[in-house]
This record gives structure tokens, sequence and C-alpha cells, in this order.
């Protein structure tokens, strides 16, 4: 006796639930239709999502009320109807909820924090249709409150696992599939409002059976992934205890996965989940509801002609299950790193990147400055990327354009720009030899240096670049980061320019140590932040330039912001990028939050880019100033931070 | 198969290797060829390669092998 896939009153509570879902307001709708599509993927057998949970494949979560129902002969009418379609409703709403905070626990995925508004909204709505059918006086709302926390204790302990009471490592202590909570609190509501509670625990008892051996099966499904993330789960700790590993300290993934050939624990591991199955079908015939043996029947024989195809760890020959028991997962992070290396090589020009002005800046309908392309294949240059011809492309062009910010003969000459040729230089093509083009308006920079004591942002008095000092506004002057950014280029070349590299780096660490973080202007400050530790690596070198003054104090005050910024933590994934590489180019990792990683993994899109943030000022019409963003700069600053964690979390496990 | 690794030392190293074959098409190969690609793989990890380890590897990397080709590693969408 089977349930049609689609029974009336299920149709009907999915008409119900797609105007619940249609009501919402436009943020939880989109989070919504996020959340349908993973459901659909991992739980629809043909990607529907209406299909969810059919087929003997996944645990039957929508239709526990419905079969109960059925199964105890409620007379049918309008009261069994509206109980039909407000616990089906009820329970899309808990197993969207427990999928949703799967995806939250999943450093890798892309379900971010937000979604917490859509977890409150599941939460109370889910309660708000069951709270429609079952009294208020039913002891089922006792029930209720004892399995809600019994759910939520569980989610905090897989959270964030106990480390000194949560050391249980033997496997049926790991036995818990999130979705016995919300399928116990279906059937509890129907019993009530069949006004049946006194089967409530034997129903629970089958019902928690049946959702163990479903979760038996998907912690195989998922144990690569799982071992990825060092956690633990009931194969993993099956297989452990099979080959006497222990899972303090965490054994490698490729050690357990190893173990369980040699161990053949595949086979009892779904001997498990078939017992669990066959022990919640006697449970469904003693209490004679025969939709739901007829169900676990149905799932016994699919799991039964699964276990037949495997012998001891393997298939047996003619037999190969289309379905991987174990199936392979890609490491997260060499994936994403993966996309968005693809991504940046994507355009060799970098176009994107750009500063392009089209709002009529210097008389002219389009003006751009390639400078941001310049930061990007810096970074790319840094994590081993081979981008010479780029860097060929670029210098030809900075040397072209008279070392102007803004490819227009009006443009001011800027230290930013002479300072990312120079550091460019050395990553060039061998052949070419880009030194000596930039001699004059270094002898011009000297000059300029020379009569203020610091490095200026805008180089004037340079020959060729007399006209544009005259009808413009040079934003942006006395910035630190631009003079560390020069200064970084023109330090380790410094043979003939030492008074300049001198001059500048004293003014600018007197500044940062009155002043610290302050002494930037034209750049996020976390950005900055890196750039200086940067610089001041330098200047402290044994074969560093002649020597300065204020070096520990400049680091002292550094730190102090450091330390701060890392108290305030990264909201975004850029910020969350340019904390990791502060922390980096600051040699304190040791201050790097795991959970800045997480933010960055789970901000990347499809194509294996970021959205641009926000990096710096940049005039747009009406005289006005706005944020200059892009998203090739964004990915490439999210590249850079990955990979300096892919090198270091790949040091710390050889 | 035996209940634990043919090997005195670190059972681990013997439970890694296999682990690494079972996902690494190339690194099971080399595990698949002649006496000395397997002697230098096994090295290559830090184990000596008796005639026991070779014994108990060419019988695990047959399961390896089955388990691979029946697609239980591939790359399908999984349930979680």
């Amino acid at each position: 006796m089977q349930l049609e896939a689609e029974s009336p009153s299920s149709a009907r509570g999915w008409g119900d639930f797609d105007r619940l879902v249609a009501a919402l307001p436009p943020a939880l709708f989109r989070q919504f239709k996020l959340l349908e599509y993973d459901l659909a993927l991992r739980y629809s057998p043909t990607g529907q999502f209406r299909d969810v949970f059919s087929g003997p494949d996944h645990p039957p979560v929508l239709s526990v009320s419905t079969r109960l129902l059925s199964d105890l002969e409620t007379p049918p009418g309008a009261s069994r109807d509206q109980t039909e379609r407000r616990l089906f409703v009820a329970s899309v709403l808990m197993a969207a909820r427990v999928q949703t905070v799967e995806g939250l626990r999943d450093p890798g995925g892309f379900t971010t924090d937000d979604r917490i508004a859509l977890v409150q909204w599941l939460s109370e709505q889910a309660c708000a249709e069951i709270a429609r059918v079952v009294p208020r006086n039913s002891s089922f709302w006792d029930a209720y409150a004892a399995t809600a926390g019994e759910g939520a204790n569980l989610l905090a302990a897989r959270w964030e696992p106990d480390p000194v009471n949560g050391l249980n490592d033997e496997p049926e202590a790991l036995l818990a599939s999130p979705f016995s909570a919300p399928i116990r609190l279906s059937a509890l509501a129907a019993l009530a409002a069949a006004d049946r509670s006194e089967a409530g625990a034997r129903v629970a008892e089958m019902l928690d059976q049946m959702a163990n051996s479903y979760q038996v099966m998907a912690d195989l499904a998922s144990m690569r992934h799982d071992l990825e993330l060092g956690r633990t789960s009931y194969p993993i700790a099956f297989i452990a205890r099979a080959a006497g590993i222990l899972l303090r300290p965490r054994a490698t993934p490729e050690v357990i996965l190893g173990a369980m050939v040699i161990t053949g624990s595949l086979r009892p591991i779904m001997e498990a989940a078939l017992g669990s199955l066959r022990s919640a079908h006697e449970i469904a015939m003693d209490l004679q509801l025969p939709t739901f043996a007829a169900f676990l029947s149905d799932a016994e024989a699919h799991l039964e002609a699964r276990l037949a195809s495997w012998t001891v760890g393997q298939p047996r020959e003619g037999l190969a299950w289309p379905v991987p028991l174990v199936p392979q997962s890609t490491p997260t992070l060499p994936h994403a790193l993966s996309m968005a290396g693809a991504f940046l090589l994507a355009d060799p020009t970098l176009r994107e990147s750009w500063e392009t002005h089209r709002e009529g800046m210097l008389g002219r309908s389009e003006v751009a400055s390639r400078f941001p392309a310049g930061l990007i294949l810096e970074m790319l240059c840094r994590c081993g990327v081979d981008v010479r011809q780029a860097i060929d492309e670029f210098l030809e062009f900075t040397v072209a354009n008279g070392f102007r910010y803004y490819d227009h003969p009006r443009s001011g000459v800027d230290s930013d720009t002479i300072g990312v040729f120079l550091r460019l230089g050395p990553h060039a093509t061998a052949s070419r030899d880009y030194d000596r083009a930039a001699t004059a308006v270094l002898e011009c920079l000297e000059r300029n240096v020379q009569e203020t004591g610091a490095i200026p942002v805008w180089i004037t008095g340079c020959a060729g670049a007399e006209g544009s000092e005259s009808g413009v506004i040079a934003l942006g002057e006395g910035c630190g980061t631009v003079a560390a950014h020069l200064l970084l280029g023109l330090a380790p070349v410094a043979n003939e320019h030492g008074p300049t590299v001198t001059i500048g780096a004293q003014n600018l660490l007197d500044r940062i140590g009155s002043v610290g973080l302050a002494a930037n202007v034209n750049y996020p400050p976390l950005y900055a932040l890196g750039v200086f530790f940067r610089l001041l690596q330098l200047l402290d070198a044994p074969d560093g330039p002649a020597a300065t003054r204020g070096i520990e104090d400049a680091r002292r005050a550094l730190t102090t912001e450091l330390e701060r910024a890392v108290w305030a933590g990264a909201q975004t994934a850029q910020d969350a990028a340019l904390l990791i590489l502060a922390c980096y180019d600051a040699h304190r990792e040791d201050l790097i939050d795991p959970a800045w990683l997480v933010r960055v993994l789970k901000r990347q899109r499809f194509d294996g880019s970021w959205i641009g943030e926000p990096f710096a000022a940049a005039p747009n019409r009406g005289r006005s100033v706005s944020w200059y963003s892009s998203t090739l700069l964004t990915t490439a600053l999210c590249f850079d931070a990955l990979a300096r964690e892919a090198n270091r979390l790949a040091a710390a496990t050889d | 198969m035996d209940d634990q690794a043919p090997m005195r030392g670190d059972p681990n190293l013997f439970y890694g290797l296999l682990g690494r074959a079972l996902t690494e098409d190339s690194f099971r190969e080399a595990l698949k060829g002649g006496a000395e690609e397997q002697a230098a793989a096994l090295r290559s990890v830090g184990i000596e390669p008796t005639e026991e380890v070779i014994k108990a590897l060419n019988e695990s990397i047959e399961a390896i092998g089955r388990l691979a080709s029946a697609g239980a590693f591939g790359l399908i969408p999984y349930v979680t």
C-alpha cells in the first residue's frame, strides 16, 4: 500500500506553500529561491523542487503526517484536509530550515550568514502552521518543546563540538540525523490533531530508526567532504574503530579511506543502515501503519539491492551500482583558487579593472588609468602566476604615457604609477630593459622630494608634463600608502636615488609613528596596513636602504592598528581578504581567524570572481566623488589571500 | 582482507598510501606497475617494500581499482 507521489492534499499543500513563498519580502524571497534549488539538487530524484524527498533514496520528510493520518484511518473531511495541508507546509518549512542550517555549517559552500533571517522566518512560520491544527492545550506542545530543545542542542553540539565533554567517538554516538526532529514534530502533530497521541512514543522510535538509516547513507556520501573539513561522522568513526586509528589527533582523509578498504568497512556500515530500516519496518508492522510499512519495505529492498552489489568494500562483478557510495569530493580551497585564477587570466589586459571615467574628465568622453591592473599583476606575480607578457605590455604603455596616471596629456605624473612600474620591472621579460625609461621621471621625483622633504602623490615640474598642472584639481595628495608604494619599488634599485629613499622613508616613518594608519589617505585602511608592513620589512632588512629611524615605533603603531582590526573582524569578502593579507605582511599569521577564509569562500561567484567592492575614491559627474570598485581587483585580493592560506595549510600538513 | 595494515611501525602510512591510490588515478597506476615502480612508490611515502607489504598492496590495489572503476569515487553530485 503506497501513497501516491503527489496526493490531492499534498498538491494543495504545495499550492499553500507557493502562496506563502510568493508573499515573502524580496530579500527573503531571493534567499528562499536559492534554498529551493539547493534542496532540489540534494533531495529530488528529478531535480524539481516539488519532487524533494520522494522515492526510496530519501527519507519521506514531507509525507509523514499524511501517511500517519491515512494509516490511522482518520475520517476524511475538511478537518483532515486542513491538518494534512498545514502539516505538509510545516514539514517543507522545517526541511528547508535543516538545509539552510547545514549550508551555514559548510565553510566551503555558499550559504552566507545573512540566511539567519530565513532560518528565523522558517522556524516561526512552521510553528504557526502547526499551531493552526493542534489545540493549544494539547500535550503535544510539551513534546514540541522537548523535541525542539533536543534538536537545537544536537545542532549546537555538531556546530562546535565540546572539546572537554564531547569526546565520545563511538560511531553510534555520532549517528544523528538533522531530519529527526522535524520528522518527529510533524508526526506528533498529526497524532495530536487526530487525538491519537498515545502512539507517539512508538511512532517516534520508528521514525528515528528510519532517519538514522538514511543518515548513515548520507554520511557515507559526504564522507570525503567531512574528512576534508575535519569532521567526524558515523562511517568515519566506524572505520577508525575497525582499523584501530585514533581520531585525535585527526587522521588525514587518505588514512581513513585506505583503512576503509583494508578493513572492508563499507559492507558493515551499509548493513547498519539496513538494520535500522528493518527495525523501523518491524515497528510499522506492529503499529499497523500500512503506508509506512510499504514505504519501508520498498526502501529496505532498495538498500538490500545496493548492498548486494558490494562484497567486502568492492562491487560484485556484473552488479555495479550506478550511484556512488562514497563519491569524490573536490577540496574547496584549490578549487576556488583555480576558478579565481581562470577568471583573472581570462582577459590579459584586465580592462575591467581600469579606472575608466566617462563623466567628462579632462574634457574627454573617456579617460582611463590602468594603474589598478598593475596592482593585480603584482599580486599574480606574488602568487607565482606567469604574467610576463601582460607586464611587458603594461610597462610599455606606462612609458609611452609618460608615467601619467590617466591616459591624457594633461593628466599628472604620479608616484603610484612610478612605484608599480618599478615593482613590476623585475618580473618583465628578461630581455627588456625598462630601467632607463624611468630615469627622467625619477630625477624629477628627486627634485620634488628634496624640495618638500616627502614623497608627493603628484609629481610636479617634469619635462613634458607641464600642461598637467593648470586647470585641474589633483585629489589625494599626502597619502602615505602612495609613498610606501613608491618606496617598495624604488628602495631595491636605490643606488642612484638613495637620498630620495632615505628622505621619503624617514618622513613616512615619522608620520606612521605619529598618526599610525591615518598616514593613509587614498586606500582601504586594511590594504594600507599590508603595504606599510611590507615597507617596514624592506627598510629593516640587513641589505635594506640607508639607515632610517623610527622603524620600531612605526611597527608598534601599526601592530596596534592590526590588532584592533582583527578584533573588529571582517564583514565582506574583500575586507576578509585584506585582513588575511595584512596579517601575512605583518608576519602575524597567528592572528588570522579561520572565519575570514570562510567569508571569502562563501562569496565567490560561479565564474570564479568576487563582486567588486569599494577600493578608492574616484571623481564622478557633477564635481562629485564616488567609489572606484573593480571585480577583477577584488578577485585578485581574494585570490592572493586564498593562495597564501593554501600555502600555509599545505605546509602545516607536510 | 586483513584487519590491520601488514607492516610494523605506523600502519597509517599504509592506509594513507591506499587512500591516495583511491583518489589519485596516476598514483594508483604507479602502484599497479612493475615491481620497481611499486617499490619506489612505497618508499616515497616511507614504507619499506617487504614481501608482506607488496602482497597486501596487490590485494588491496585490486579492490581499489574496482571501487574507482565502479564510479564510487566519481564526480556525481552527492546527497548530504
